[in-house]
């Protein structure tokens, strides 16, 4: 195995920025969008699966062991497995899930779909799900989204976009990755657009040109007073400044608060303020048909229209932890994957259909999407990697309820690795996995994959290189 | 005795210089005066860093920044500030990017540890809204009005005197200090670059209730 022994980017990478930032600098006036360089861009999608996504109960669903299913669905040329649509409820009350199938997933995503088997090192919600974000610190203890946000989505004004919390929203503990790599934090998808123009829709405010004159005051005011003269080099203060002018400006110039509007214009009286829904919002839509209710579709919605418009490259999204009720049902169950406690086999079975499906409804948008809307930069799927994050298994059963276990895998989705295949295996007698070998894929059942390896091979991947990182040649298509 | 005194008089004098350094002005009296911890439990404040100097400075979060409001501008809470005339801005539109957090939906247990990359635009939303409701009561109270009193808000653009005259009355009120003649000179460099003067006022408010010592403490 090759160990990478430079730090950072690779060389190919710094000169590309390098360049990238001579050829920046003519077109300096220019909005910020226009600034990032598609071609380097890279996005990263991060899906947390919390609570406990088990992976005997997706695409390593076994017939033997512990953990059987009875009635398997295999996929003609995939060497993975799908768990059956179960008829799950909440304690009996309440119809829990979507019906959407593993087996749809696979038939139309199989190709680009890789299993990593791993064992994790905490079986604490709030660690582990931390340590699945920052390969428990494998990059200096940058997370991946700030890995991937720092080096492929330099210049975007919210190139780390949060809809996550928990462990997943956590900051990694390298304090050297600037602020404007750091998660940014979405609290409602719907109303978020608001908060990207500073004056619109403000019943009785002032226009365009009254914001610009009164900013500019506000600079000489500052500039002159004690309190900036006092505290001059604080990095809290530098760092609130200049988000202030970076991306203020260019949100606004680039009508993001129209880009980002996923209200409902009629409910809520949009035109009275000004405000228009998005074009994108048929789009969405389409494959987030209840974003206005579901928050995870609508926290879907925002990060891909966060991509699409050039605000963003690392998107990390979770699903509530609230079920989602409706007269049908839930489609979701309580404390997401964590109502394994209660009930493994339904919440494996709900949350998987649920996280699924809405992952299928993404890819296809990023499928049909052209990276910065310039065709010649190809479709945003092509750089794309999605990363069913989790913080750990569960116990190796197929009924009644489950505790946290080390011992899992996790789903990897990206046109950038070899798909339609398990790296690693599974012990039939058991139900535990095993590893594999980064450099030929051979499994190994003396192996045992970490948080450190599932970071390193997405970051392989995705062209990241770091002292410490193993080569994953047998899982990369392309880097 | 003697020894005690000249103790006493020179541990006096250390405290008076320390005191001097670290509130150069006065500040409104509140969350400003708790420790970082117990201000963060409140949503008050929240230590993040030293400056070279090695002051503490510690950004107003959430319901400090609104405190501030209620009382500078002499609103009632539920009109500071509310997106499409409904939705609170600070409970719910802004409150992750203004210090809160929303650990019902979104599972956040922590607060962003410092200002968000959108914190200056939600706070000068916030501050518009605030502003603008202000000049809305004022306007409607004539001669009563509280804050926007030192010109007429129909007609003639303000004059550099009225202009300072204002400014004077929103530093006390956001800021808890006199401004300075430095900033009053800038603030009578404005005038006539915005004609309107419920404008003009509004311009004002934002550029003195959205500068960096609103934001921080």
């Amino acid at each position: 195995m090759k160990r990478q022994e430079k730090s950072g980017v690779n060389r190919r990478q710094v000169l590309l920025g390098a360049g990238a930032a001579a050829l920046a600098a003519p077109f300096a006036g220019r909005s910020l969008f226009a600034q990032g360089n598609s071609s380097q861009k890279k996005y990263i999608f991060i899906i947390c699966a919390a609570g406990g996504a088990n992976i005997l109960d997706s695409f390593l669903a076994q017939a033997t062991g512990p953990a059987a299913f009875t009635n398997l669905v295999t996929v003609n040329g995939s060497p993975f497995k799908a768990a059956p649509v179960l008829q799950n409820s909440i304690q009996g009350a309440i119809p829990l899930g979507n019906g959407y199938a593993q087996a749809t997933f696979l038939q139309k995503f199989a190709a680009d779909t890789a299993v990593m088997t791993c064992e994790v090192s905490s079986v604490n919600h709030i660690i582990a799900a931390k340590r699945a974000i920052s390969g428990d610190n494998a990059f200096g203890g940058r997370t991946l989204p700030e890995a991937i946000a720092s080096t492929f989505g330099k210049s975007l004004p919210l190139a780390n976009l949060m809809l996550a919390g928990g462990g997943y929203a956590l900051h990694g503990d390298d304090v050297t990755v600037s602020d404007a790599y750091r998660g940014q934090f979405v609290a409602d998808p719907l109303m978020f657009a608001f908060a990207t123009h500073g004056y619109k829709g403000i019943t009785g405010a002032v226009g365009p040109d009254e914001m610009r004159a009164a900013r500019e005051l506000r600079l000489q005011l500052e500039s002159v007073s004690r309190f900036q003269q006092q505290y001059k080099g604080s990095r809290i203060l530098d760092s609130y400044q200049r988000n202030r002018e970076r991306i203020v400006e260019s949100l606004e110039k680039g009508d993001t608060v129209t880009k980002l509007m996923l209200l409902d214009p009629a409910a809520n009286n949009l035109s009275q303020y000004g405000f228009q829904v998005s074009g994108d919002i048929d789009l969405v839509r389409g494959k987030f048909p209840n974003l206005a209710t579901d928050p995870y579709e609508a926290r879907l919605a925002l990060g891909f229209l966060a991509a699409k418009s050039g605000l963003s490259n690392a998107v990390t999204i979770a699903p509530s932890q609230a079920p989602q009720i409706t007269a049908q049902g839930s489609p979701n169950s309580p404390i997401a994957f964590d109502w394994s406690h209660v009930d493994h086999r339904g919440a494996q079975n709900a949350m998987w259909s649920y996280i699924l499906k809405g992952i299928d409804g993404l890819i296809d948008l990023l499928k049909a999407t052209d990276v910065d809307g310039d065709p010649s930069q190809g479709k945003m799927w092509d750089r794309s990697m999605i990363y069913i994050a989790t913080e750990f298994g569960r116990d190796k059963v197929s009924s009644g309820g489950s505790g946290h276990h080390l011992n899992n895998g996790v789903v990897l989705i990206s046109p950038l690795l070899k798909g339609n295949k398990i790296y690693g295996g599974v012990d039939v007698n058991t139900g535990l996995t095993y590893g594999f070998d980064p450099a030929t894929g051979a499994p190994d059942p003396n192996r045992k994959m970490k948080e450190k390896h599932i970071y390193g091979a997405i970051a392989h991947a995705m062209g990241l290189s770091f002292e410490g990182r193993l080569d994953y040649t047998a899982m990369v298509r392309k880097a | 005795m003697k020894l005690l005194g000249i103790t006493l008089l020179i541990a006096i004098g250390l405290l008076g210089c320390n005191h001097k350094v670290k509130k150069h002005n006065v500040r409104s009296a509140g969350a400003n005066e708790e420790t970082d911890a117990s201000a963060n439990a409140k949503g008050g404040g929240g230590m993040n860093e030293s400056s070279p100097a090695g002051l503490n400075l510690v950004w107003k979060r959430y319901r400090a920044f609104e405190g501030g409001l209620v009382q500078g501008l002499s609103l009632p809470k539920a009109d500071v500030c509310k997106e499409l005339g409904q939705y609170s801005c600070i409970d719910k539109i802004h409150l992750t990017v203004l210090g809160g957090n929303e650990p019902y939906q979104l599972g956040q247990y922590e607060r962003p540890s410092a200002p968000t990359a959108l914190t200056p635009l939600a706070v000068e939303r916030v501050i518009l809204a605030a502003c603008g409701k202000r000049l809305e009561l004022d306007k409607a109270a004539g001669g009563g009005a509280l804050v926007f009193k030192f010109f007429p808000l129909a007609g003639a653009s303000p004059s550099a005197a009225q202009l300072k005259a204002q400014a004077g009355e929103l530093y006390k009120r956001f800021l808890a200090r006199e401004a300075e003649g430095p900033e009053l000179d800038a603030v009578a460099a404005f005038a006539g670059k915005i004609a309107n003067p419920e404008k003009a006022a509004i311009s004002l408010c934002l550029a003195i209730g959205s500068s960096a010592e609103n934001i921080f403490l």
